[in-house]
């Protein structure tokens, strides 16, 4: 009970303390002013944009509270407060070009000690009379000849303050291809006209600009490009078609072109893709020139049939041809065996001429095969009888295809 | 002297051996500091995680257009960067400063911002602003998708005013624009803007009434998790139990509390909305209804997050508005304690702000805000449909307090907090033991008859675990928030026995 008491005074005093100090910051009532602000604007009217600003005169005012008066203004691009000027015992405020220059909805609050005593909105029209220019967007820049494919531009007209232009003016929307010209009166909605350029059939240069009044739009070029080609052949060109391994075959394609006979654009890729007889594939790319495309090969050295095709990755192909390649050997000399040496050749050609230098000559003795090339028409060996016993054996030679038999001795 | 030789050796080697070690580790350090900064892999920003900073309610109104069908993804790309174009001008007038302009604006365009820019900065002018909820109409989008042109209607904002760090005025807007943007190095970028109209602001002056006629009831956290009541061990069997108990206890009303951040901010957490779902469910099968407290342990109340607590204020309240069980949004506890932090006017602006937002989702529930007194009541008495006050100050005064404020207004008050701590410990001077908190309530029961009352108490429970950021560390404080319950561990406590005896039951 006694601790009990000992709280209650010591609570009674921090209360008298607290007392204390809360009496010596007594709190100051604010007395309220029940004044009547007689000011009032000649609200501005619905003009132009300017760069010179625009001036508001005063209908009423007294300059008792000129301190207390703000005038908030909100354009399109954000709001600000303004500054209230005496002078020449006019109270005026001067809307700055920051605002008037954009076309669009003001909108405005006069304050008074805090309190709203007048607002409104006005609105400034783009300037139809001083033009800066026509932008111009053209997209996409790359079409297709054909009846589905366009591109599109769109004009946007400004005025000398860069903005935007009322609903019903006139561009004048161009496009020339080949010579001819095409023109279209287009109106402006919502700022802007636009228009749709189908493709033409014929591959070319796209040029477009739009026009108003007196102002116009920069050039903007779209290319047309061929559609996708029509199925193409192709064709060999060699000069002879024997397979010596040394002449070089040209794969040729006749002109490329799209439905509508637009020549593939240069550098279009043609992959020939390339089967032999015994089953050996491979490729060789070419690209297009005019809608050519050539691509050539190393004649093989043994006889055999090749299968080409043309592709066009993604689009078309060409139909197969087949090339025969003949034998340009027609036997196999085995020259005498001087001791163990073999000499074989001279080979000669399809004109009795030594087959060209560096073909293949393969000789297989006792089951080892080993693989010469010819120099001027002859390969010759010599085996050694430390590493074969001596004896007679069989000896197989190949080159270019044909296959000959000789029983040799080794001594 | 040969031993010390040893230990000198020894001596020498460590310290050789240490300092190479450091010099190694410094030139690694330097090799690897060379070695981090760019990454190829990283030029296109594309690992850059887009945060949510500006979320105003955007609505397509149409796509429909005669140039090209629009796709979503690129109908994103649009509205993320015709949303930063607005956050980054309201940005620069607020700072008077021009960062971000040069992304969200064409060069022509990009000069027409500045130049007010450098007319607010030279007069010493602030504004602050953000935009709150945009319909959008696309007009056309060209066939290379790099012209958009929109028509962005309704546009509602608030914008606050000031010249010289005074403030001047606030403004709320409500407008039409339109704009062309074009897709220059993979930004939207604005080419044009028009404002087209300004309209009038659209207010919801229609006052909810309160659904029940007399509120009797209590301040709700489970027992095991006070201050978060959405935790995911709580069982719904837990929730069962707790509101049979209310509900013996002839209560009709529980306020609980909806966590800002608990609830995953602007992106509202869904196993959180269901947990909120399942209380619901559970109150309306005991015959209870629910003030939901919303946007608990949020303080920031800057402009430039309204639309973020807006995002969270539609994904709660569109969810759960149709529930049966709900009673009322309180839009925020005790707010009246960060005006001093934060400044009063700004705290009024969000509430404000918060209460017209909530209406245009909900305009049948009563909005209401839980002043921390009696003084702080009044404040926005407008703008709600009830006025709720807490009191822990002498009961003795409760009854004059509660009829002032009656005097002030028309519409309906409510006493939201009300409770004494049974706690007489080392920290207390003159605590209460368990038999004051009785006579606290019997004294309490008997003014709120007298002067019909509208009440929720303090709470069900005395709470083992106080969270740091309820009461702080300092143990006077935490101790006494631990025991304003009207039971414990142990059973009940008398208090319970006073308020399940009362006089002034609910029929």
């Amino acid at each position: 009970m006694i601790k009990r008491n000992l709280h209650i005074h010591i609570f009674i005093i921090v209360t008298l303390i607290a007392l204390l100090f809360s009496c010596s910051t007594a709190s100051k009532e604010e007395v309220e002013k029940t004044t009547t602000y007689n000011y009032s604007i000649k609200s501005p009217i619905d003009q132009v944009v300017t760069n010179t600003g625009i001036l508001i005169q005063f209908e009423s005012f007294e300059e008792e509270y000129v301190d207390q008066l703000e005038f908030i203004i909100s354009s399109t691009y954000g709001t600000t407060v303004l500054p209230i000027e005496m002078g020449n015992k006019q109270l005026k405020i001067n809307i700055p070009k920051e605002i008037t220059q954009h076309a669009g909805i003001i909108n405005w609050k006069l304050i008074a000690g805090g309190k709203t005593i007048q607002n409104g909105d006005f609105k400034l029209f783009s300037n139809v009379n001083a033009l800066k220019t026509v932008e111009n967007y053209l997209g996409p820049r790359s079409i297709i000849a054909n009846n589905r494919d366009y591109t599109m531009l769109v004009s946007i007209p400004v005025d000398s303050l860069d903005n935007l232009l009322p609903d019903g003016t006139n561009v004048l929307m161009q496009h020339q291809f080949k010579g001819t010209i095409n023109k279209e009166t287009h109106q402006v909605t919502a700022g802007f006209t636009w228009q749709r350029i189908n493709s033409p059939l014929t591959t070319g240069r796209l040029i477009t600009g739009s026009t108003l009044s007196n102002i116009s739009s920069t050039e903007l070029v779209a290319d047309v490009f061929p559609d996708i080609a029509r199925p193409f052949k192709i064709y060999e060109d060699s000069n002879h078609n024997y397979a010596d391994g040394n002449e070089i075959i040209s794969i040729k394609t006749d002109q490329i072109k799209d439905p509508n006979g637009n020549a593939m654009s240069d550098g279009t890729i043609v992959t020939f893709f390339m089967t032999d007889n015994f089953n050996q594939r491979w490729t060789t790319t070419a690209s297009t020139v005019n809608g050519y495309a050539f691509a050539k090969a190393l004649h093989p050295e043994k006889p055999s049939t090749w299968t080409v095709r043309g592709v066009i990755t993604g689009m078309v192909e060409s139909p197969e041809i087949d090339i025969n390649f003949k034998s340009i050997l027609k036997e196999i000399i085995i020259q005498k065996q001087e001791r163990n040496t073999i000499t074989i050749g001279p080979l000669t050609s399809y004109l009795g001429q030594t087959v060209p230098d560096g073909i293949q000559v393969s000789l297989k003795l006792d089951g080892k095969e080993i693989i010469l090339r010819t120099k001027k028409g002859i390969v010759s060996h010599t085996y050694n009888t430390k590493n074969i016993l001596p004896g007679n054996y069989e000896l197989k030679v190949k080159s270019l295809g044909i296959t000959a038999l000789k029983s040799i001795d080794l001594k | 002297m040969k031993k010390n030789k040893i230990l000198y050796r020894i001596f020498i080697i460590a310290v050789f051996i240490f300092l190479n070690a450091g010099v190694i580790y410094g030139i690694s350090q330097v090799i690897a500091y060379l070695n981090t900064g760019a990454d190829s892999s990283k030029m296109l920003h594309l690992d850059v995680a887009r945060t949510d900073y500006y979320l105003p309610d955007v609505t397509w109104v149409s796509i429909d257009n005669p140039g090209r069908p629009m796709e979503a993804a690129n109908q994103q790309k649009i509205e993320q960067d015709y949303l930063d174009a607005w956050y980054v001008k309201n940005l620069a007038l607020e700072n008077n400063n021009i960062d971000g302009i040069y992304d969200h604006y064409t060069e022509t365009a990009r000069k027409k911002v500045n130049a007010l820019i450098e007319y607010n900065a030279a007069q010493n002018i602030s504004i602050q602003s953000t935009t709150l909820s945009h319909h959008i109409t696309l007009n056309f989008y060209s066939a290379d998708g790099t012209v958009a042109v929109l028509t962005d209607r309704q546009v509602t904002g608030v914008e606050k005013i000031y010249k010289d760090h005074v403030f001047v005025t606030q403004r709320e807007f409500n407008e039409d624009y339109r704009i062309i943007l074009l897709l220059e190095d993979g930004f939207w970028r604005v080419r044009h803007f028009e404002k087209l109209a300004v309209h009038q602001n659209t207010t919801i002056a229609q006052i909810a009434p309160v659904g029940i006629e007399q509120m009797q009831g209590l301040n709700y956290y489970p027992e095991k998790h006070p201050w978060d009541t959405f935790n995911d061990s709580i069982k719904e069997e837990t929730l069962i139990a707790d509101f049979k108990i209310i509900k013996d206890l002839n209560l009709n009303t529980i306020r609980i509390f909806i966590g800002y951040e608990d609830f995953g901010k602007a992106e509202i957490d869904d196993l959180k909305l269901n947990r909120l779902n399942t209380l619901l469910d559970q109150a309306q099968k005991a015959d209870l209804k629910v003030m939901i407290t919303l946007f608990d342990f949020y303080g920031d109340y800057d402009m430039n997050n309204w639309t973020l607590t807006n995002k969270h204020l539609k994904g709660i309240v569109s969810s759960v508005k149709d529930h049966p069980a709900v009673l009322s949004w309180d839009i925020k506890n005790e707010p009246d304690l960060d005006f001093k932090n934060r400044g009063k006017d700004r705290v009024l602006s969000w509430l404000s702000q918060t209460i017209k937002a909530l209406k245009q989702l909900d305009s049948l529930h009563p909005v209401t805000i839980g002043w921390s007194s009696h003084k702080a009541a009044l404040n926005l008495k407008d703008d709600v449909d009830f006025i709720s006050y807490h009191y822990y100050q002498d009961l003795e005064e409760l009854s004059n307090a509660h009829n002032a404020l009656k005097k002030s207004t028309l519409k309906p008050i409510v006493l939201q907090e009300i409770g004494l701590p049974s706690y007489d410990g080392f920290w207390t001077l003159n605590g209460n033991d368990k038999e004051d908190q009785a006579l606290f309530y019997k004294q309490l029961l008997e003014t709120q008859k007298r002067d019909s009352i509208n009440y929720l108490f303090w709470t069900l429970y005395d709470f083992d675990n106080i969270p740091q950021d309820v009461a702080g560390s300092l143990p006077w404080r935490k101790n006494k928030q631990a025991y304003f319950g009207i039971m414990d561990s142990t059973g009940i406590k008398p208090a319970y026995n006073v308020i399940k005896n009362r006089s002034s039951r609910l029929p």
